[in-house]
């Protein structure tokens, strides 16, 4: 009979072993007196190291947590200048970008209606007039034919009178 | 007291005292192991949003204890000095194995103290590390690799040699004294 291994001991004592090896192991301990007293042997090592290890198991010295929060305050007790810089900054950038914002915002309509136009009304007041003067059939025209207005008055152009006899006879078939 | 501040706070509450019994039994030395936690809880409170939530802290501030430690004696010696070949070849004994009556049965129930504090003192940093955080912690292998930053081939290389050199040294020491 080949005997298990002290490593093969060792890894089972410490459940490290594949599930088929650590069958294979508690197999074998069961029917080798051998191999069970090199178990017993690996287990009364682990358990002597488990009872020196309580036996002079301490508390943290009180002296040890002390340091440590001094350590902490003195890494957290001085900003850096950028961030003491920051801190004088925040409420004298931030408040007057805030007005100047809510202030943008309450003239904007006002200052879009009053944006003047790219061409000033009289230049079209002049243009019209000048215009219409030149014109054969424009409101201030001289050329309207007599005939086509009620009065004859060149002025009242807009009062046309039209023959319906004319239009009557257009529309015949 | 900001989140920070708390997270430490609570910290040293439930961990402290654990932190500063790993960092004694990798150190052997009360002034150490009390330098050890006191940069360890540092480290913590600097690097607290880096914690992940859900894990083990005590794996983590483990790991801190012991980056800390190998950072110490690196500062120390120079450099930083591996006693031992990091293989995982089994150790093998042939077909048949003496059986094992052997004193480390005895300590049980006997004068243990000073005799494995001995054996543990004389132990690379790394063997005992393992030892502790095996056999005392109780964690599993990934754990302790995680902890100490290496593979478990690794781990269960050093566990193997350190126990070994652990029942060698009991035994010699109680022929020594028998």
């Amino acid at each position: 009979m080949k005997h298990l291994t002290q490593d093969q001991l060792i890894d089972y004592l410490h459940h490290a072993l594949p599930p088929e090896d650590d069958a294979a192991v508690f197999a074998h301990l069961a029917g080798c007196p051998d191999c069970q007293a090199s178990m017993r042997t690996e287990t009364a090592l682990t358990e002597a190291l488990q009872r020196e290890a309580a036996a002079e198991e301490r508390d943290l010295p009180a002296g040890v947590e002390a340091s440590i929060w001094a350590s902490v305050y003195e890494l957290a007790s001085p900003p850096s200048l950028l961030e003491r810089m920051s801190a004088w900054l925040k409420p004298i950038v931030l408040v007057p970008l805030a007005a100047v914002l809510v202030l943008g915002l309450f003239f904007a309509p006002q200052i879009f209606r009053r944006n003047p136009p790219s061409i000033d009304a009289a230049y079209y007041l002049d243009d019209h007039a000048a215009v219409n003067g030149a014109m054969p059939f424009g409101d201030a025209s001289e050329t309207i034919p007599g005939s086509l207005t009620t009065t004859g008055d060149p002025v009242n152009a807009s009062a046309v009178a039209v023959d319906p006899v004319t239009l009557t006879a257009d529309v015949r078939p | 007291m900001d989140d920070q501040a708390t997270f430490l706070r609570q910290a040293m509450e439930q961990y402290g005292k654990a932190t500063y019994n790993f960092a004694f039994r990798l150190t052997r030395n009360e002034a150490d192991a009390r330098d050890l936690t006191q940069d360890a809880f540092i480290r913590v409170y600097k690097a607290w949003r880096s914690f992940q939530p859900g894990t083990s802290f005590l794996s983590w501030i483990y790991r801190i204890v012991t980056n800390l430690h190998r950072d110490e004696l690196r500062r120390r010696k120079g450099r930083y000095q591996e006693e031992l070949p990091d293989d995982n070849v089994p150790q093998e004994y042939g077909g048949e194995r003496p059986l094992a009556v052997t004193p480390i049965e005895d300590y049980v129930e006997g004068q243990l103290g000073e005799r494995l504090q001995r054996a543990l003192e004389a132990l690379s940093t790394d063997q005992r590390q393992v030892v502790v955080l095996a056999d005392i912690e109780e964690l599993s292998y990934q754990e302790i690799a995680d902890i100490a930053g290496c593979s478990i081939g690794t781990v269960r290389s050093r566990l193997h040699r350190a126990r070994a050199q652990l029942r060698r040294f009991v035994e010699h020491y109680d022929a020594l004294h028998t």
